[in-house]
């Protein structure tokens, strides 16, 4: 019996061993946009494959994201905040940022259009006739990269969005979507979720195409200086891997129900 | 008591009480008179306190047949005025959280009487048994025999026809058992029927009317052995007279 | 990193700055969760009354099943009820999904079981004489009701506040029937949930606080109660 336990307990130590001879993962904090896209299923297995570094993905808001690369939670951190991603290289958190990609947001509404936003070719004028009309306009309110887009709209279109026709989610990009086609009301969502959703909701696709509802994605690696445990080196590793021409090409021949989703930023 | 006592203002017939295959109460038949004080013996466990719970109302049996002001009832049309005439005490009465008056008043505010009426009625009540000191008590904090004191005070200012009382001195000691007993002759005095029960015959200082024994689920009427007895039999008809 | 005593100390400044944004989240929770215990006790308390006092076929198996009901997770109540009220659901008609009402109908349905079991709990303990004393007296049986009720207050009280402690933290069904919508349907665990995502701790602690003084605050009171009513019995 004693015998029995003790070749148990060797056995477990030997597995738990194990664990120490793979390379030490590298943390991403990303998007749940990003991740919903499925275009990590199809990139981290490749990059895993070349360097044999395994990558675990942690997918929140982007807020919570920079927020998790700034307290050297993660090692690096895939995001589409343009703004933001720069405070957070500005303030020395994040080194070798490079946009890599980009895909657009489009503005979508019940099918029935109630605010005519149709036929509108700039997206600030569809905005203007949405806040005119005062028709249902569900926000993600959550802080997040497309929650800052849509307010970046609002600004430049001088308009201040305010009322019971605008309602602030405070939830993920899906159950916008879904609060939405319940409501009536019109969003505005990354072209990867309305893919995604597009079969699943009362909604149709109203605006897209203007040059101003452009995504682009960044990656950043976190600071070494600022955080010394953090695995830079794999880090740098994943950063140089997206920007080079295999990756770049998996990017631009990926497909979401049958259409591409994605336009990479680094092919030569 | 007059000849009008000679009629009985609740007659109970053929009364059939099961608990699961057991019978508990065999085509039992009583005539109650007002006024009357019976005295109720029986082993423990030959059905007292179940006949006293249906004739209070409280508890459905599998058949009877009620006969009040010379007319025929089921057990729908009686309960509701056997709850209204009649106030059954438990063994170990159940005193309301609250003062010694809220549990006086609790029946008469159910009479919509008016504050002061009920004021007057429940200082009444408490004189009767003395215990005006004990006015503002919190029920909870009496005696066994303080407790059983004001429960037939709550019952007494309800001006019932009959009171059935569950072996009340069982649990008491001998000082509250003769008040108690002081109590009981009280109500009839006042012309208040009274059943009770007790498992052994001694019936005390009572003046008891007559004395009806339950075994094995049949009545019967005893001779009265209280030399006191007013009236030996008052019972019209025969009560121990078994159909099943 | 930002440590916990500095999100803290934010935490309390915001709260007794009378952040009108914190306070208004504050105000929909509990004026919902209030509605919703408002709505449901009447009916469980009756039904426990009736599973106490009264046996009738499939009592047990009411019994039991309530006592089940006690361990269904927020997010399958919230669940079904959203597809009951989406527009495509059976109910979809009466446009109640990402309002207030299909939040406290959610509530309904979570606190509903608890305070049928624990008032059930709680009745069935208390002293069937009380009950046929009562009547006896003349009281009718909804007074006679009344009477039990009053005797059993303080487990009934326990039952509630137990109830809305269950409600006023519950995040699933709320986010889901509620949309948390800012100003609207945005209570205080949707709204933790919310701020923990966008990284600002600093009102989620303050809203958690506002959680655990509640909490604190109805479990002392209680204490008060209950140990009124164990003096005098």
């Amino acid at each position: 019996m004693l015998k029995k336990i003790r070749i148990v307990t060797a056995l477990l130590i030997l597995w738990s061993l194990t664990g120490l001879l793979h390379a030490a993962p590298l943390k991403m904090a990303t998007t749940t946009s990003t991740q919903n896209s499925g275009l990590l299923d199809l990139l981290l297995p490749a990059f895993q494959k070349q360097t044999g570094i395994e990558v675990q993905v942690i997918a929140v808001g982007t807020g919570k994201a920079l927020k998790m690369g700034r307290d050297g939670d993660v090692d690096v951190v895939m995001v589409h905040a343009v703004a933001a991603e720069e405070k957070f290289v500005a303030e020395g958190y994040g080194t070798d940022r490079v946009q890599f990609m980009y895909n657009d947001f489009v503005i979508v509404g019940p099918k029935s259009d109630p605010a005519g936003i149709k036929d509108e070719k700039s997206v600030t004028a569809a905005m203007t006739k949405i806040l005119e009309q005062q028709a249902k306009f569900v926000s993600r309110g959550d802080d997040s990269g497309t929650h800052k887009k849509e307010k970046t709209l609002w600004k430049a279109a001088n308009l201040t969005p305010a009322g019971s026709w605008y309602i602030e989610a405070g939830q993920g990009m899906g159950k916008v979507l879904q609060m939405a086609s319940e409501l009536d009301g019109y969003s505005m969502t990354d072209r990867g979720t309305w893919l995604a959703y597009k079969g699943k909701v009362d909604l149709a696709l109203l605006n897209a195409g203007d040059e101003k509802l452009s995504n682009p994605y960044g990656i950043i690696a976190v600071s070494k200086a600022k955080h010394p445990d953090t695995n830079y080196t794999a880090a740098k590793q994943m950063i140089d891997w997206i920007s080079s021409e295999p990756a770049q090409q998996l990017i631009k021949n990926y497909r979401l129900h049958g259409e591409p989703l994605f336009i990479p930023l680094l092919l030569k | 008591m007059s000849a009008d006592t000679l009629r009985p203002w609740l007659k109970m017939q053929d009364l059939t009480f099961l608990r699961g295959d057991r019978t508990i109460l065999k085509s039992v038949s009583l005539d109650i008179q007002p006024g009357e004080l019976t005295l109720l013996t029986g082993q423990n466990g030959s059905g007292k306190t179940t006949l006293l719970r249906i004739l209070a109302g409280l508890q459905k049996p599998q058949q009877v047949q009620f006969e009040f002001a010379g007319e025929q009832q089921k057990w729908r049309q009686s309960y509701r005025f056997l709850r209204d005439q009649i106030c059954y005490l438990h063994q170990q009465p159940y005193l309301f959280d609250g003062s010694v008056s809220e549990n006086i008043a609790y029946g008469l505010k159910r009479q919509r009487m008016g504050r002061q009426a009920i004021k007057a009625k429940v200082a009444e009540a408490l004189e009767q048994i003395s215990l005006e000191h004990l006015a503002q008590r919190n029920s909870r904090e009496l005696s066994g025999g303080e407790k059983q004191r004001v429960a037939i005070a709550r019952a007494w200012a309800l001006a019932p026809r009959l009171m059935l009382l569950d072996e009340p001195v069982s649990n008491l000691d001998k000082r509250s058992r003769h008040i108690c007993y002081d109590l009981i002759n009280q109500l009839q005095q006042q012309k208040i029927g009274v059943i009770y029960t007790s498992h052994e015959p001694q019936a005390g200082h009572l003046k008891i009317n007559r004395h009806l024994h339950l075994y094995e689920g049949e009545m019967t009427t005893k001779p009265l052995t209280n030399e006191k007895a007013a009236v030996v039999e008052l019972v019209k008809g025969n009560p121990n007279q078994s159909r099943g | 990193m930002e440590t916990l005593s500095a999100a803290s100390y934010q935490a309390l400044y915001l709260l007794f700055s009378g952040d009108s944004a914190l306070w208004t989240i504050i105000g929909i929770s509990f004026s919902v969760s209030v509605r919703a215990l408002i709505y449901a006790a009447p009916l469980a308390i009756l039904t426990a009354f009736l599973l106490a006092y009264f046996s009738f076929p499939g009592r047990r198996l009411l019994v039991s099943i309530f006592n089940t009901a006690l361990s269904i997770p927020a997010v399958v109540v919230g669940l079904t009820l959203y597809i009951m009220l989406s527009k495509a659901g059976p109910l979809g008609e009466w446009r109640l999904l990402f309002t207030q009402d299909a939040m406290i109908l959610g509530q309904i349905c979570l606190c509903f079981p608890l305070l049928v079991a624990m008032a059930h709990a709680t009745l069935q303990s208390t002293d069937r004489r009380a009950w046929e004393t009562a009547l006896t007296l003349g009281a009718s049986p909804v007074r006679a009701l009344l009477t039990i009720l009053h005797e059993a207050r303080f487990g009934l009280i326990g039952a509630l506040v137990a109830g809305f402690g269950r409600i006023i933290a519950e995040v699933g069904s709320s986010m889901m029937l509620g949309g948390n919508i800012l100003n609207y349907t945005r209570n205080i665990p949707t709204a933790i949930a919310l701020e923990t995502s966008k990284g600002s701790f600093a009102e989620g602690i303050a809203l958690g606080m506002v959680l655990l003084f509640m909490a604190l605050f109805l479990n002392i009171a209680l204490g008060q109660v209950q140990g009124k009513g164990a003096v005098s019995q």
